[in-house]
């Protein structure tokens, strides 16, 4: 990006730009094609299904601008759910079983980042091993089990609302508050950024990058349990194999929003646009009786153009900007030729 | 003796050490039976990890395989389907043919774009994943639709062993080949150990990279008809699905780094085997399935941990001495 680009390639290059404008896009589409779209109630509820990934999601975008990842997320939120499960069945208040699952969640964060940070093992493989690690406990403490004997009130975060919002989203909104306040807000959001653009030079300007990189992992953790018990208390069950695959969605929702995977670069911004795009274009497929394996498809080619399409404005605009310099070359050499 | 071959001895012990135990737990469990199903564990992962090997090699990932697997069984399925008295060596080629053009299709993106690999292979698996659906129309393959020869390939026959293994083991010795006794091989340690160094020193680094995808994915389709052959059905939804962390878990398992320019043919074929003898040997010594993914887990993170061991105690030298 230079500063003699005009504002559309400029604005074009952000990726928060594109996700916005296909989100508005996929809205106006829908709303043409399926007349029951753009009701805004319909829409919200809706988006409880996805306000879990979404949630997560939010601080997979501060570890990607760190230049971290965690591929054990969906696990992690299901061995959060199992746990709270088993003290459930245990007889264990409720009052009690939910500190104990963050708890639970708290440490398989700080397990993951003690391997990662403290040992200095690549995040990616480290988080596949803790993706199976994990989810391998969840069917460990439950096996094939589910359990299902929750109190009344437990049931339905997604049903129950609170002024026309249903709680699930209430919960999201309040982590896409706190997010940006941190990340944007904050010294440790700025020390996010300096790490995430170079680390050792961070280090060596005085930012603590062992301990925003650890408390990022735990933090990580500490979500997932509270998305785990979100979601036991949508589907009302648990079992170790709730949210498979969700790691796809969640770092989908970032990348879609902008982090990118080198680190650095990312908003919470982004990933509040990417989860309402996701939101918007599964909903839309689901009115259009597109299977969800279809859908699956649809997530994975956006995320790929959401990538290609920056970087080829990016490839057209140095391509103009070096013919512009050549006929500038050219010129004024012909004037040394005249005179 | 290089750390290559050190770590090459030691998964070979620990693969003893596991039938060795075994034995003392339950003398049944060490019996020419167990070692059968040992061998019916390993092909299609061992085929997927040669092809991974390249890949990692130039310091990329592919995690787009369990999709790409689907998407080739399932069209090589259709063929079959479609015209019954299609030879098998067609099958083959088809398979191994469509794989390596999805190859391109990881390759190019991560090339040409300048996309991280795991990302553009994270979209690639679920992109393919939702065309295995779309070609397939969400319809599996049933045995009946497979040719009776091409499931023969995978039972006891009168080799003695199923002609698959044959196939299985021409791969690894062609891999092997390519790798440690070929030009190219040395390129491919080249661009995983620094890549800006290879680009100065005239490697078409790009190029490399490519096909490293190209033969991961060509191995991959492979696989596809392989699974074909040994499940005799394929799923849309089933195939392949999780068979990403499998390989990679096993190629890292057999020493194969994560971070590029380490690793070897007969570490990676090493750790399949590896991976497969637990796999095979938990349940017959009492230990429950539900463990076996916690096994695998604290598996993958040890051998994380004593590649990191080799590399911070080995330094530069430890590259150099494996790309020579």
């Amino acid at each position: 990006m230079n500063a003699s680009d005009g504002i559309f390639t400029r604005l074009m290059l952000r990726n928060e730009t594109l996700t916005i404008l296909l989100a508005v896009i996929v809205a106006v589409v829908a709303s043409v094609l399926s007349p029951g779209f753009a009701d805004p109630q319909f829409l919200l509820f809706s988006a409880t299904f996805f306000a879990e990934y979404g949630l997560v999601a939010l601080v997979m975008t501060m570890l990607i601008i760190s230049g971290e990842i965690d591929l054990s997320v969906a696990s992690q939120m299901a061995l959060s759910a199992c746990t709270f499960g088993i003290c459930i069945e245990g007889g264990v208040p409720v009052a009690v079983a939910i500190p104990l699952t963050l708890l639970a969640g708290a440490a398989m964060g700080a397990f993951n980042a003690l391997v990662i940070v403290r040992l200095g093992l690549p995040a990616l493989i480290v988080t596949i091993g803790t993706l199976t690690l994990y989810r391998g406990l969840a069917q460990v403490l439950l096996g094939d089990r589910s359990v299902t004997q929750f109190p009344e009130w437990w049931y339905g975060i997604d049903y129950a609302t609170v002024l026309g919002l249903p709680v699930s989203l209430w919960v999201y909104f309040a982590g896409l508050a706190l997010a940006a306040a941190v990340l944007h807000f904050s010294r440790t959001g700025r020390r996010i950024y300096q790490i995430g653009v170079n680390r050792s030079a961070a280090s060596k300007v005085g930012v603590p990058a062992a301990r925003v990189r650890g408390g990022l992992y735990v933090a990580t953790g500490l979500v997932c349990a509270i998305a785990g018990l979100m979601t036991s208390s949508r589907l009302g069950a648990v079992r170790y194999d709730l949210a498979t695959g969700g790691e796809l969605q969640v770092v989908v929702i970032a990348v879609l929003g902008g982090a990118a995977i080198t680190g650095g670069t990312g908003s919470i911004l982004g990933a509040f646009a990417a989860f309402w795009l996701l939101v918007l274009i599964q909903t839309a497929m689901v009115l259009e009786n597109i299977g969800a394996e279809i859908q699956l498809s649809v997530v994975g080619g956006l995320l790929i153009a959401s990538l290609a399409i920056p970087k080829l404005v990016q490839a057209v605009a140095n391509r103009r900007d070096r013919a512009r310099a050549e006929t500038q070359l050219d010129a004024g050499s012909n004037r040394k030729a005249q005179s | 003796m290089s750390d290559t071959r050190k770590q090459e001895i030691g998964l070979m012990l620990s693969i003893v050490l596991i039938f060795g135990l075994a034995a003392l737990v339950d003398a049944r469990a060490a019996t020419l039976d167990t070692f059968i199903i040992w061998g019916f564990a390993m092909p299609l992962v061992m085929v997927a990890a040669m092809g991974q090997i390249p890949v990692l090699l130039c310091g990329h990932v592919d995690i787009s395989i369990g999709s790409l697997l689907a998407l080739s069984a399932i069209l090589v399925g259709m063929l079959f389907r479609a015209w019954p008295e299609m030879p098998l060596v067609l099958g083959f080629l088809a398979g191994t043919c469509i794989g390596a053009l999805l190859g391109v299709i990881n390759g190019f993106l991560v090339t040409r774009l300048r996309i991280h690999s795991i990302i553009v292979t994270l979209g690639t698996l679920s992109l393919f994943r939702g065309l295995t659906f779309i070609v397939s129309d969400s319809r599996q393959i049933d045995p009946n639709d497979l040719p009776g020869e091409l499931i023969a390939l995978s039972q006891v026959g009168g080799l003695g062993v199923p002609p698959i293994m044959i196939v299985v083991a021409v791969i690894v010795a062609a891999m092997f080949v390519l790798i440690h006794r070929s030009g190219i091989g040395g390129l491919f340690y080249a661009v995983g150990a620094n890549e800006f160094a290879a680009r100065m020193r005239g490697i078409a680094t790009d190029r490399m990279v490519l096909l490293a995808f190209v033969l991961s994915g060509a191995l991959v389709g492979l696989t596809g008809v392989l699974f074909a052959s040994r499940f005799g059905y394929v799923n849309p939804a089933a195939t392949g699905s999780g068979f990403e962390l499998q390989v990679i878990s096993a190629a890292v398992v057999g020493g194969v780094s994560i971070a590029g320019g380490r690793g070897s043919v007969i570490g990676c074929a090493l750790g399949v085997m590896l991976i497969a003898a637990i796999e095979v040997i938990m349940p017959k010594i009492g230990i429950s399935r539900v463990w076996q993914d916690v096994v695998f887990g604290l598996i993958v993170l040890a051998a994380l941990g004593i590649d990191r061991a080799i590399q911070t105690r080995g330094g530069r030298k430890t590259q150099q001495g494996d790309a020579a």
